[in-house]
């Protein structure tokens, strides 16, 4: 009986979650016919095609897109996407893991700095936006590949700090004091010895902070113009112009967008599972 | 071969004392046990020994070498962690040749080299067919001979270990003890073991060092450990059934203890010139109590039995003199009906007298 119920209610929301990527993902490969004919719901594409994702990867040739006036190629924006969460990624991750085992090992900067750093993420994004423009400007970063990393990586580097923390905190001293003793310098032993015991936690982080940048919409709105518009933000502006709204367009970018976060979960899955559970060692 | 000298040793944790002046000479090839309590210091001095800390002050010397300037990798001490210290993202294999890996690259030994090293070990520890296996996945057991063969690899002068068998099942523990000893005897180096356990202590070392409170409470042999305690806290922690501790008192050339009296002999000046104000406490142990018929003119003091705890080869027996508990080991085959009358013998020689104001053995 408890069974059921427990199927039941993981069935209920694995539904409640589930419906809206369905749609999308079938939304994506809908002809245009199909993608919100007055009066009737398709519930799955009739006639399945690739045009939405060949015209959002701007492979289509002009030809054969009816819509040849209006740019639908999602290309350099992905590319910036890529560019920007993935430096600001790099950099949160190299700043706040030196940091964290700082922390966690040799309590630097006291017992108040875990708080402080956190204190960075205790306001709203939206709060900070406008001074960093002008302070953007002025600094001429505005609208550059390296403002979105330095803002990316500034952004997510206490949640690095934190997560790597507790991790490094669940390492017993006594592996880098081995390895210390071993002959390795303080710096061996937190690469060699220290570091690869938190793998999974490293992953798991890399993960986290990665879907954050990957998903901006309000900084990137703010701190760039064409140029380095990123795929969220070129998603949003899919709609409107001569064609109306985009269904099929945007939910070909939406499944393009999904997919790395995807793919790197399911590629460091056994990781983020480690991750958890991790500690082999008898305390 | 290294002996270790420590010169007035402390290490002070802001107001706490962890080690208090601490002077101790462990010498060239001694299987030496740090025993105490915990937080009583002992794993602190290992620590400084190794110099994984840094003393507050005095000075830790190998062969008269003071160590303070040398770094830890140099300090050629092989260390096994209480938990192990394993890497887990390494196998048995890696995990025995890190420390050779780690040389500076002009020291290192060369591939071939470090293989017949990983694999003599493997040998001496019992782990040659572990070697491929991630040891991640090893039992604790296994872990354990693993820290040993980490730590036997650079061939230390010195062994530290601090309490390497306490999360080992009895059997094992029992086991690794006497295979310890006997790779002890193999190498014959400097070994200097940390414990809680005075029973391991006892029956592994050649000297111990009993620690408390951050302070030295006794150096010496096993046997000078429990057949002449220095202090109560010595004559409590040493022995394996927990020593009677009787109130006593000295008058008139003899020494009074619960309502019968041990006769002092030659101690009688060491009474005499002794300033007893705060009263004596004389122990006797258990093993060394005879029991006798209670109308016999042997015993020294009656008692009556409350509880008998059966162990095996032998059994506890629980007496009550005068609101104190008196503690005697019989053989199974004397042992008494609860409630009966037993008379106790105390030969005067097994009988210490420490002074309850200091605590010190009155000698």
């Amino acid at each position: 009986m408890k069974k059921v119920l427990r199927i039941a209610s993981i069935s209920v929301f694995a539904l409640f979650f589930g419906f809206p990527l369905y749609w999308v993902a079938t939304m994506s490969v809908k002809p245009k016919v199909e993608e919100n004919p007055p009066g009737i719901v398709v519930w799955h594409p009739e006639s399945p095609t690739l045009t939405n994702f060949k015209d959002v990867l701007g492979i289509n040739n002009a030809n054969d897109n009816p819509f040849a006036t209006t740019d639908f190629s999602a290309l350099t924006p992905l590319k910036n996407s890529f560019l920007a969460a993935g430096g600001g990624t790099l950099l949160a991750l190299l700043v706040g893991i030196f940091a964290a085992y700082g922390i966690a090992r040799f309590r630097a900067g006291g017992a108040q700095l875990p708080f402080q750093i956190l204190q960075l993420r205790m306001f709203p994004p939206a709060a900070v936006v406008i001074p960093l423009y002008f302070m953007f400007v002025y600094l001429h970063l505005w609208n550059t590949l390296e403002g979105l990393i330095i803002i990316y990586g500034a952004i997510t580097f206490p949640f690095v700090v934190w997560l790597m923390r507790s991790f490094f905190q669940d390492v017993p001293r006594e592996i880098s004091e081995a390895a210390i003793v071993d002959g390795c310098t303080q710096w061996g032993a937190f690469f060699k010895a220290v570091l690869p015991q938190v793998k999974g936690g490293l992953a798991a982080t890399a993960l986290f902070v990665f879907i954050l940048n990957w998903s901006d919409f309000l900084i990137v709105l703010v701190m760039t113009q064409d140029k380095w518009t990123t795929a969220p933000l070129f998603l949003s502006t899919m709609s409107g112009g001569s064609g109306g709204q985009e269904y099929g367009h945007q939910a070909a970018l939406a499944v393009l967008l999904i997919l790395p976060p995807a793919i790197l979960g399911l590629s460091i899955q056994k990781y983020l599972v480690r991750g958890l559970t991790f500690g082999a060692i008898k305390r | 071969m290294s002996s270790i000298t420590l010169q007035n040793l402390s290490k002070h944790f802001g107001r706490l004392r962890a080690v208090d002046n601490l002077d101790l000479e462990v010498p060239h090839g001694s299987f030496t046990a740090l025993l105490g309590p915990s937080g009583c210091g002992k794993t602190t001095t290992m620590n400084m020994i190794s110099g994984l800390e840094t003393p507050t002050t005095g000075e830790v010397l190998f062969d008269e070498r003071p160590m303070s300037k040398v770094a830890i990798g140099d300090r050629n001490v092989g260390f096994v962690f209480q938990n192990y210290a394993i890497f887990t993202h390494m196998s048995v294999y890696e995990n025995l040749a890190f420390g050779l890996k780690s040389q500076p690259r002009r020291a290192r030994a060369d591939k071939a080299e470090i293989d017949r090293r990983v694999k003599a070990v493997a040998e001496t520890v019992g782990l040659s067919a572990a070697l491929d296996r991630p040891a991640a996945r090893l039992s604790v057991n296994d872990l354990q001979k693993v820290a040993l063969g980490r730590s036997m690899i650079m061939e230390p002068t010195i062994f530290l270990l601090d309490e390497p068998f306490s999360n080992l099942d009895s059997a094992f523990r029992a086991y690794m003890r006497a295979e310890l000893k006997r790779i002890q005897h193999e190498v014959g180096q400097t070994m200097v073991y940390v414990t809680h356990d005075q029973v391991e202590a006892m029956g592994m070392a050649d000297r111990i060092a009993v620690m408390d409170l951050g302070r030295l409470q006794q150096y010496g042999s096993p046997e000078d450990l429990y057949e002449r305690p220095a202090n109560t806290f010595v004559a409590r922690f040493i022995g394996s059934v927990l020593n009677n501790f009787l109130p006593a008192r000295y008058a008139d050339g003899a020494l009074h203890v619960g309502d019968g009296s041990v006769a002092v002999g030659d101690r009688r000046d060491v009474f005499e010139r002794h300033d007893s104000a705060a009263g004596l406490t004389a122990t006797i142990r258990p093993e060394r109590v005879r029991v006798v018929d209670p109308g016999s003119d042997e015993a020294t003091i009656r008692a009556q039995v409350t509880l008998v705890e059966p162990l095996g080869p032998k059994d506890i027996v629980h007496l009550e003199h005068q609101g104190t508990d008196v503690r005697v080991v019989v053989p199974p085959d004397r042992r008494p009906a609860i409630g009966s009358a037993l008379g106790l013998h105390f030969d005067p020689a097994q009988v210490h007298v420490f002074d309850d104001a200091t605590g010190l053995a009155v000698r």
